[in-house]
């Protein structure tokens, strides 16, 4: 075996605290690619054994067998099935959950016949001692036939033996398995021997593994399925009936062993406490209430603890950007590196705290075990709409913003459910649209009282959140019908005992996500900043140039202060760039909408970001300096008046009509980003932007006759 | 007084009443279950449910699951009763 370059596979069944031992044996030596063809995260580290011997470790998804029933278990299959993958380890450490040993056991078992060199890490041992199990590991390990080490992944405890064990058995030859033998009926031998002389593999395990998953294999050639196909069929292989007969065929050698090894002494204390918990937590009616007031806390604080940061990145941006300008010379190299690299710079960091306050709180949620509860408790009520229960924490946090929310859809282990949370959670009103949706009730909506206590205006606003989840639900229903999935969607899972969160974790998880955020969908936020500022600060040849001498001139008969001076030429000038041309070439497009060039270059500017329609709407009303207040350009709607047609330009139709298009346009570049990022690709997105666009334009269309 | 068995899915098992798992009528969520260490002859009893033909909550050994209200559907016990 060629040790310089080992590689070490990390498995094991979900929630069994394999990610803490990664990080115990990486440190944050760590990185996150793709498994070949999907959209399962592959998570990478580097960890030295001794001195002198490195080794690759490569996290696999938490997973229960070798029989797939999602898509991450299947990414873990066609890896161990297939020994001409990149990612087929030389050695695999496997992690089980010593309080549970008989369900932990059976995927080890599984690969054990694939004579890979094991080594079985048993975790959660403080948690045993606390119970008053006791466990003998040396019987544990005569029996299975290989080493077997106690580790404690949140201490680190035993993190240098089971490196230690890892090298060993890379160097000792492999014992051949003789600890139990499966039994098989005749169809399945004959199948199995089929493929090993046809296919020339010599690991029947490994072919019986073909025979059961040759439609899940993509990296089998068309041949060989059609090969394998043939011998299924003349054998009459049924892949359920084999499936039941092994799997319990392995739990008759486990059962026993584990009863055997472990002692307990105590009544199970740590489950009581769970069952407690758990009577008020997953309770009919207070669950729910529980739920929706922590959800509320999630929702609050990324809305508001958030808002502090998100003003320190925005002035520190701002302030470096003063500062550079006054050292580098002037040129279009500093306009570029402050108006475009930086700007951009600073909408990437400007999500950070976002991202970081909801994923803390996340990673506590499923930390602590409670995630699975809100997966109990509203799993059925998301299935209607096309989704898990873990999708209602992305829907809730898009309404503060869309980027954490679909980034958090990485939980959802069911393709189908996590691409139509993706695809729907825009759709939920984010924090951005408020100064959009405040500026536009404001101009259409009397500030009056009705009822006494409600204000006209709250409940516009109101309205177009109520929209907005609508719309939501109703995409998720439509998307439920359009989507095909790969696996089937169904609710049968384990509910963990309660565990304190572990900080080493929880950070590990927030740093991960700001560090994907920051490196990948900032990347093309960035490129995208860089075009939209371009497009809006240079027009074709001197046009800027000329605008802007040309409202000089005017500027003379009309008699305004230096700032209002300042405003006009920086309207003049904006409507003269490529951008200025670009609103005035789509405004056809948004005329039936009721929109007019200059709401048409605030769309286009917007697709940054949709707060940036106020401040392109008060620099082309020449009210740019005006900044957070909405005063002077609200008086500025209302007084503006088309110069030739002597028509009001912009009216109360024309404002319910945005107020739509605001509710459903995907008018932000760094979601369509995260999405990209997240579906590992363009079609997505493309897919997203289109139809989002396409409810948008037809929402405004009806709302402007309407009004 | 005899003692008799009867076969009855998961969602029918009353409240706190111990049953045998003994058959799947569904591929994948038996498959799911069996993973899960909920194989025939594990014994099993329901805890609570959600709200509107929700999940369920089971308990089997100690320890919790969760399954949904149509996929309970699927699995049948066995459970004893006197008569």
């Amino acid at each position: 075996m060629n040790t310089d370059k080992l590689q070490i596979a990390l498995l094991g069944n979900p929630n069994v605290g394999k990610s803490s031992v990664f990080n115990q044996l990486t440190g944050l030596r760590q990185k996150v690619g793709n498994f070949p063809g999907v959209t399962v995260d592959k998570k990478i580290g580097a960890t030295t054994l001794q001195k002198g011997q490195n080794a690759t470790v490569i996290d696999f998804p938490g997973t229960y067998s070798l029989y797939p029933t999602s898509s991450d278990e299947k990414v873990v299959l066609n890896t161990f099935a297939n020994p001409d993958s990149k990612d087929y380890p030389d050695v695999i450490i496997y992690i089980a959950d010593v309080t549970n040993l008989e369900r932990h056991l059976l995927l080890l078992t599984q690969v054990q016949e694939l004579n890979i060199p094991i080594v079985l890490g048993l975790n959660m041992s403080d948690i045993a001692e606390r119970k008053g199990q006791i466990t003998d590991i040396q019987k544990l390990s005569k029996k299975l036939n290989l080493p077997v080490i106690s580790i404690n992944g949140r201490t680190g405890e035993g993190i240098d033996l089971l490196k230690k064990a890892v090298l060993e058995v890379t160097k000792t030859p492999l014992a051949t398995i003789d600890a139990y033998s499966f039994q098989k009926n005749d169809s399945e031998k004959h199948v199995i021997q089929e493929i090993l002389n046809s296919e020339n593999i010599d690991n029947p395990y490994q072919a019986s593994l073909w025979a059961h998953h040759v439609d899940d294999l993509s990296f089998l050639k068309t041949g060989t399925k059609e090969n394998i196909n043939k011998i299924r069929a003349n054998h009459d292989y049924n892949d359920m009936r084999f499936q039941i007969d092994e799997t319990l065929l392995r739990y008759n050698f486990i059962s026993p062993l584990v009863q055997d090894i472990v002692k307990e002494n105590h009544q199970l204390e740590s489950s009581s406490a769970t069952d407690k918990i758990d009577k008020i937590v997953t309770h009919k009616f207070f669950g729910p209430v529980i739920f929706f007031a922590l959800l509320l806390l999630v929702f609050q604080s990324i809305f508001s603890w958030a808002s502090a940061p998100m003003d320190w990145i925005d002035g520190g941006i701002a302030n470096l950007g003063e500062y550079f300008k006054d050292i580098l010379p002037e040129g279009w190299a500093t306009d570029l590196l402050l108006d475009g690299v930086l700007a951009g710079l600073g909408g990437v960091l400007v999500f950070v705290p976002q991202i970081t306050i909801l994923f803390f709180l996340i990673s506590l949620m499923e930390e602590s075990g409670y995630m699975s509860r809100a997966v109990y408790l509203f799993d059925r009520l998301m299935m209607k709409f096309g989704m898990s229960g873990r999708s209602i924490i992305s829907l809730i946090s898009g309404g503060a913003c869309a980027i954490p929310a679909v980034m958090a859809t990485r939980a959802i282990s069911n393709w189908k459910e996590r691409m139509i949370t993706i695809m729907v959670t825009p759709l939920i009103s984010c924090s951005a649209r408020i100064p959009v949706y405040a500026i536009l009730v404001a101009f259409a909506v009397p500030n009056e009282t009705v009822l006494g206590i409600f204000s006209l205006q709250g409940l516009a606003f109101m309205g177009l959140y109520l929209l907005g989840i609508v719309a939501t639900l109703v995409a998720g229903i439509v998307f439920k019908l359009i989507l095909k999935s790969d696996a089937p969607s169904f609710l049968a899972m384990e509910l963990p005992s309660y565990k304190v969160p572990h900080w080493k974790n929880v950070a590990l998880t927030v740093s991960e996500k700001v560090n994907t955020f920051v490196t990948e969908a900032g990347k093309v936020i960035i490129v995208i900043s860089i075009i939209l500022w371009a497009l809006a600060t240079y027009g074709p040849g001197n046009s800027i140039e000329d605008a802007a001498a040309k409202a000089t001139v005017e500027l003379q008969d009309m008699n305004l202060d230096e700032v209002a001076s300042a405003d006009y030429v920086a309207a003049k000038q904006l409507e003269a760039s490529y951008v200025g041309i670009l609103g005035k070439a789509i405004e056809p497009v948004f005329r039936p909408l009721g929109f007019d060039w200059k709401i048409s270059i605030a769309l286009v500017t917007s697709f940054a970001a949709r707060e940036v329609f106020v401040g392109t709407m008060a620099t082309i009303y020449s009210v740019g300096s005006a900044e957070d207040d909405i005063a002077p350009l609200r008086q500025r709607l209302t007084n503006a008046v088309n110069p030739v047609t002597g028509e009001k330009e912009f009216t109360t139709a024309t404002a319910y009509s945005l107020m739509i298009f605001y509710v459903f346009a995907m008018q932000c570049m760094a979601t369509l980003a995260v999405v990209k990022r997240e579906t590992k690709g363009w079609k997505w997105p493309v897919i997203q932007f289109i139809y989002m666009s396409a409810l948008a334009y037809f929402g405004a269309l009806i709302a402007y006759n309407i009004f | 007084m005899g003692i008799i068995n009867n076969l009855v899915s998961i969602d029918r098992l009353p409240l706190g009443k111990i049953g045998i798992i003994s058959e799947f009528k569904d591929k994948v969520i038996g498959s799911r279950l069996i993973e899960l260490g909920l194989y025939p002859g594990k014994p099993v009893s329901v805890i609570r449910k959600a709200p509107f033909k929700g999940a369920l909550y089971l308990k089997s050994d100690h320890q919790s699951f969760a399954i949904g209200h149509q996929e309970a559907k699927t699995v049948f016990l066995t459970t004893t009763s006197e008569k």
